[in-house]
């Protein structure tokens, strides 16, 4: 028997071979609405008799291939509703096939070829629909027909991203959406949910995190290695416990391997009656000879439950090189210098009982075109988290400019966490330069993001910070009560719906 | 921590000592009881309670996870948390939505409704008609077409919402079927 989830499939593969046909009957649409009833009318009748009587009505026209598809995507949304609907329920055997594949297979399409086709709103919104508060642009270029669906969202097996250098041709990435089934105690999709979230710098003085320079190739290139501070994670883990932490970070390349193993057990320790439900660490491995970026997801208990690899490489431009006083043996300061490792071939993004829906982008990954501005279009994530190894976070330097830019275009909560060691760098250049004004004081080692909640609504921002001099106790930690944050001013015109304006 | 938080941990508890015991009649005694107060919770929609018997529930299911010669008996009550704790979290993350009378009276899901008696609307013009806040009418239209007093149909990527068919008008008569 045809599934609906089956049918969309091939039903989306129509849309996206005809897109500008489909934009202009999406816009012809979205001015007569009368016909729009009509035609969801017609194909939600078509669906209660099954996927098989759909499809033959689909198969006259685009309008009814569009409207078909909208009906399987409304006939979704209870799946992806925090409300239980009292409506009628049609085609119970094949909602509950539904339900086995997401939790089986990870998605609700047979082959996986297609893909995966999963519920859109990430679990955060179940309650509230930004797509209807914050309705797509009226300008036919930004029509992307993700947007003609609010329940569901193909994520592609693969992804066209920039090359890992300036230069290399783009390569293709495989994409993965990955359901970790788990005991939770969270619930994430309760709008009164508010976590706390817990940032370890862990890297605090310039040589806990020492950056090796060495040529190879007539090049220079750079690899940062971190000192194994276990002692001061797993202390800082059971003093983040005892505040009350739900989810703490680590930044980017922050962790050796000791200091991975003593926050496992620091986890371990805490898993029974303690709050911490996950952790994300930025470490530095060697895998088969070759060093990786990688963030590692861990468990209450300490086991790892998934990881992200870098996949674009951070080259250091001469301005970048004088600013975290990067020179070679001779004291000469470097022209240029290459970022040492082997870049991931996978996107995935983790679906966390406890969590919410999680993608990871280490630092450039942020910055990059690809995959952020898919994650973006999509509106697909609850989070995107961003460790970074860089000079102190403000809420004005890159990060918090990609930082806004992806909170307010995909409607995501963004946190971006930093070590501390790289501002002692950048302070001695200030200091050398005679830029004593931008010498940092305190150092910034998370942003967090609230997106807004409407296009009149701006985003909602965090810096927490700890002294550059003396950075005790070496964590830092926030409740996500946005409403107690500064506002982000919105850098777009208001649109003439826009409460502003009433 | 209330007083039935508290009894709800002692019961976990008592289940994890009977567990170490292997008692077994007792510690199926305990997940019986576990069990019956998690579907009386999710029936009277208990959001509290069904909170700490979520957090009894994966506590004993960890401190089992963490113990390294498990039992096939233990691991046999093990694998009977997981289901429970399972079954809480599938009732926590759903909420059935106000009844049609509580929704039609006041507060933002009545404005919207008394708004679409004017016809359909989306979102946006919603927000203008009725004066709230685009999250306030964002928040009420799930909870209203859960509750099956508003329909929606999607206008290239509009949605549009409009007043159900057969649903009693506060102020009398039907309202109205627009298309």
């Amino acid at each position: 028997m045809l599934h609906p989830g089956d049918l969309f499939m091939a039903l989306w593969r129509r849309l996206l071979e005809r897109r500008d046909e489909v934009r202009t009957l999406a816009l012809g649409l979205e001015a007569d609405h009368a016909r729009a009833g009509r035609l969801a009318g017609e194909a939600a009748d078509c669906l209660r008799r099954g996927a098989p009587a759909l499809e033959d009505w689909a198969g006259a026209g685009l309008d009814r291939t569009l409207a078909a598809a909208q009906a399987i995507d409304a006939w979704f949304a209870p799946l992806a509703s925090r409300y239980d609907f009292r409506d009628d329920d049609p085609l119970p055997g094949e909602r509950l096939e539904a339900r086995r594949r997401l939790n089986r297979d990870g998605r609700f399409n047979a082959d996986p070829a297609d893909g995966q086709l999963i519920l859109r709103p990430g679990l955060f919104a179940r309650a509230m629909n930004i797509r209807e508060t914050a309705p797509p642009e009226a300008d036919p270029e930004a029509f992307d027909p993700v947007d003609l669906f609010a329940s569901l969202l193909v994520v592609p097996p693969a992804l066209t991203i920039e090359a890992e250098r300036d230069g290399d041709p783009d390569r293709r990435i495989a994409v993965e959406y990955r359901r970790i089934a788990a005991v939770s105690d969270q619930d994430p999709s309760d709008p009164a949910w508010t976590p706390v979230i817990g940032v370890v710098p862990l890297a605090e003085a310039e040589d806990d995190l020492a950056i090796r320079r060495f040529r190879r190739d007539g090049e220079d290139w750079y690899d940062p290695a971190p000192r194994d501070l276990g002692r001061r994670a797993a202390d800082a883990v059971a003093a983040l416990a005892a505040q009350g932490a739900t989810f703490i970070l680590f930044p980017e390349v922050s962790a050796g391997p000791d200091a991975v193993s003593a926050i496992q057990q620091a986890l371990r320790d805490q898993a029974v009656d303690g709050p911490i439900r996950h952790a994300l660490v930025g470490v530095k491995e060697e895998v088969a000879g070759r060093p990786r970026n990688r963030a590692i997801l861990l468990d209450r208990c300490g086991r790892m439950a998934g990881s992200q690899t870098k996949l674009h490489c951070w080259d250091l431009d001469s301005d970048q090189c004088r600013s975290y006083d990067l020179r070679d043996r001779n004291g000469r300061l470097l022209g240029c210098a290459r970022e040492d490792i082997e870049t991931g071939d996978r996107f995935t993004l983790f679906d966390l009982p406890d969590f919410g829906r999680l993608a990871v982008a280490i630092c450039e990954d942020l910055g990059r075109t690809e995959p952020s501005a898919w994650i973006a279009s999509g509106m697909m994530v609850d989070w995107l988290v961003t460790p970074v190894m860089d000079s102190g976070l403000t809420t004005e330097r890159w990060q918090a400019k990609e930082g806004a830019a992806s909170s307010r275009a995909g409607s995501c909560r963004v946190i971006v966490v930093n070590s501390i060691a790289l501002s002692h760098r950048f302070n001695r250049a200030c200091r050398a330069n005679g830029e004593e004004d931008k010498v940092i004081e305190s150092c910034g080692v998370a942003l967090l993001f609230q997106p807004r909640a409407s296009r009149a609504g701006a985003p909602h921002i965090q810096c927490l910070t700890l002294p550059l001099s003396d950075p005790a106790p070496g964590y830092v930690y926030a409740r996500w009560t946005p409403g107690d944050w500064p506002a982000l001013p919105d850098p777009e015109p208001e649109g003439p719906e826009s409460e502003g304006d009433e | 921590m209330n007083a039935l938080e508290s009894a709800f941990g002692k019961l976990g508890d008592d289940l994890l000592d009977a567990i170490g015991r292997q008692d077994w009649a007792v510690a199926d005694a305990e997940l019986e009881t576990l069990a019956q107060e998690a579907v009386a919770a999710t029936v009277a929609n208990r959001r509290e309670d069904l909170a700490a018997l979520a957090r009894v529930a994966t506590r004993c299911h960890t401190a089992l996870s963490l113990r390294d010669d498990l039992s096939g008996e233990a691991m046999h009550r093990h694998g009977q948390l997981r289901a429970l704790a399972v079954m809480i979290a599938a009732a926590r993350g759903r909420t059935p939505p106000r009844a049609a009378e509580s929704l039609s009276v006041s507060g933002p899901p009545a404005a919207v409704l008394s708004a679409l008696r004017d016809g359909p609307q989306t979102c946006p013009a919603l927000v203008e008609a009725t004066g709230l806040t685009a999250e306030q009418v964002g928040c009420a239209l799930p909870e209203l077409r859960a509750a099956g007093l508003v329909r929606s149909w999607p206008a290239g990527r509009l949605i549009v919402n409009a007043i159900r068919s057969g649903i009693p008008s506060p102020r009398g008569g039907e309202g109205e079927s627009t298309i």
